[in-house]
């Protein structure tokens, strides 16, 4: 489903963020991306995600280029991708429905289905009794279910997650690698970037490592 | 779930799509709506800052118009008045009005004698018993001439006003369209001020909305970064700020209908009684309906351009980090 193909990331006045990145991960897989900071993890989900484009090489996606897309269609190609960030990134001035509802008020779903679909990804998430509450009065835990929620309410094929238990405790961490992997089950692909090594040798998934913008381990 | 990501853009039924567009538009406006509601300081400032903008060139405007009308009946008073040497006896003064019916383009000839003068004076400058005082009559015999009405080229008026100077018994001749064409001169002048003055207050409402809006994008910028991060295009984002703007826009509109009539209100009761010195039962009105609507549509798109220009300027500074 993704292939890198001699990826290079190169930001004006510092040295390579990604040099010679080769890899593929196949449709169902759930993959963690390892390193430490600084050794590409976030550059290389942002590519993924067109946040940022590659210097030279090309990443292939489903059979696709995704450096030839044009401006105006990236967001139509991060609407098939769930997003997952350290800091969950959720708008403090709306409650957890409004959070989770927003990829498909973009994407010009009718009232009825939004209604249908939160609820669901709420209930994945085991939040539906906190639809109503602000952000702010959650837990840190429960903030990054809700952005796991709102990731998975396109239904979408691939989820990149950048340090998604960065922010929490062991316990509460496990609980959200939990959830990935109930979500891997039902055949997405996801990949998680995380430097938490106890937690991705629980798990015993395939492990790609990144040391100062090459590829070490596939 | 699907297993396999198609890059390609789901384009679902056309009727459906529009329908979804509608519906945004319809919830943006509202949500807008409601935004501006929850700030009320912040948007009642920026409402009266359009709003006294507007109503400087709208109240001008409003109120030259209705001088223009209460001048018009005048329009076409383009008589020549011809005051006679005081010592010219009747009989000159007779020959006179003889020659002067031989002569073309005059329409007709009345004459005032100095009896008709003075108890008009009487009657209408409210002088009348300083009059009395007077020993003899000091006004002269007075022609008002007519020119015909196919006479409006104001060359030939002219021609006849200066043949009808060279005449030895006339003290003073008078175009009495001449202060009517500076009324005219002097009313254009207050048109082209005006405009110019509304065009100056149209850039300071652009530059004000302009600013909000850039404050907005500011105060938004995190949302912004969310939506752009799930998937929102450019135009989703544009799309609550276009709208703040037109409710801006409208407001600030209203609000200088308020201010133009709230004036002229005001103004009401002193206009009556300068007019009323002049016999006019005319009255101050208030803005007319064309005008009042004009006035709000302009402002709302003066709201939209301030808002695409500032969303413009400003939505491209807002990077995914």
């Amino acid at each position: 489903m993704i292939y890198f193909e001699h990826v290079y990331k190169h930001y004006p006045a510092h040295r390579d963020a990604l040099r010679d990145v080769n890899f593929h991960i196949a449709a169902g897989e759930m993959v963690f991306l390892t390193g430490q900071s600084g050794a590409g993890k976030s550059t290389l989900l942002k590519l993924l995600a067109l946040i940022e484009r590659v210097s030279s090489g090309q990443i292939i996606l489903s059979g696709k280029n995704i450096n030839k897309l044009k401006n105006s269609s990236i967001p139509f190609l991060r609407r098939k991708l769930g997003l997952i960030f350290q800091d969950y990134q959720l708008l403090m001035d709306r409650n957890v429905f409004d959070n989770v509802a927003l990829p498909l008020v973009i994407a010009g779903y009718s009232q009825k289905d939004i209604k249908k679909r939160v609820r669901a990804a709420l209930d994945k998430v085991n939040l539906l009794h906190k639809e109503k509450s602000c952000p702010i009065t959650l837990s840190g835990g429960e903030q990054q279910r809700v952005g796991i929620a709102r990731a998975v309410v396109n239904k979408p094929a691939l989820l990149l997650a950048d340090e998604p238990t960065g922010n929490l405790d062991p316990e509460l961490s496990k609980e959200i690698m939990n959830l990935f992997e109930e979500f891997n089950r039902v055949g997405v692909t996801i990949l998680i970037a995380s430097h938490d090594l106890y937690l991705i040798q629980q798990l015993q998934k395939r492990t790609i490592r990144l040391q100062q913008g090459c590829l070490v381990t596939i | 779930m699907s297993t396999e990501i198609v890059l390609r853009r789901t384009t679902p039924p056309v009727l459906h799509q529009m329908q979804s567009i509608l519906f945004c538009h319809w919830k943006a406006l509202l949500m807008t709506f409601k935004e501006l509601l929850n700030t009320p300081v912040a948007t009642i400032v920026t409402a009266t800052v359009i709003g006294i903008s507007l109503s400087l060139p709208a109240g001008l405007y409003t109120l030259l118009q209705q001088a223009k009308a209460f001048s018009s009946p005048w329009q076409d008073m383009n008589h020549i008045s011809l005051f006679l040497k005081k010592e010219t006896d009747l009989e000159s003064i007779n020959k006179l009005r003889t020659t002067l019916q031989t002569l073309p383009h005059i329409e007709k000839i009345t004459h005032i004698t100095p009896q008709q003068a003075l108890q008009e004076f009487r009657d209408y400058s409210g002088f009348g018993e300083a009059l009395d005082s007077l020993q003899h009559n000091p006004l002269p015999h007075v022609f008002i001439i007519d020119p015909q009405l196919t006479l409006h080229n104001k060359q030939q008026l002219e021609q006849l006003f200066s043949t009808l100077k060279t005449f030895p018994e006339i003290d003073i001749a008078q175009l009495d369209i001449e202060w009517l064409q500076r009324l005219y001169s002097l009313f254009n002048i207050f048109y082209q001020s005006i405009l110019l003055i509304s065009i100056l207050f149209s850039l300071t409402v652009l530059l004000v909305i302009g600013n909000t809006i850039r404050l907005n994008i500011e105060n938004k910028k995190e949302e912004i970064i969310v939506i752009k991060l799930v998937g929102g295009t450019n135009r989703f984002i544009r799309r609550p700020f276009l709208y703040r703007g037109l409710w801006y826009g409208v407001y600030g509109g209203l609000l200088a209908v308020l201010l133009v009539n709230g004036s002229l209100w005001v103004l009401q009761t002193p206009v009556k009684d300068f007019l009323l010195t002049y016999n006019s039962p005319l009255q101050l009105q208030f803005m007319p309906v064309h005008d009042t609507f004009l006035l709000v549509v302009m402002s709302m798109l003066l709201g939209l351009i301030g808002a695409i220009l500032a969303v413009n300027k400003h939505l491209h500074n807002i990077e995914l980090e």
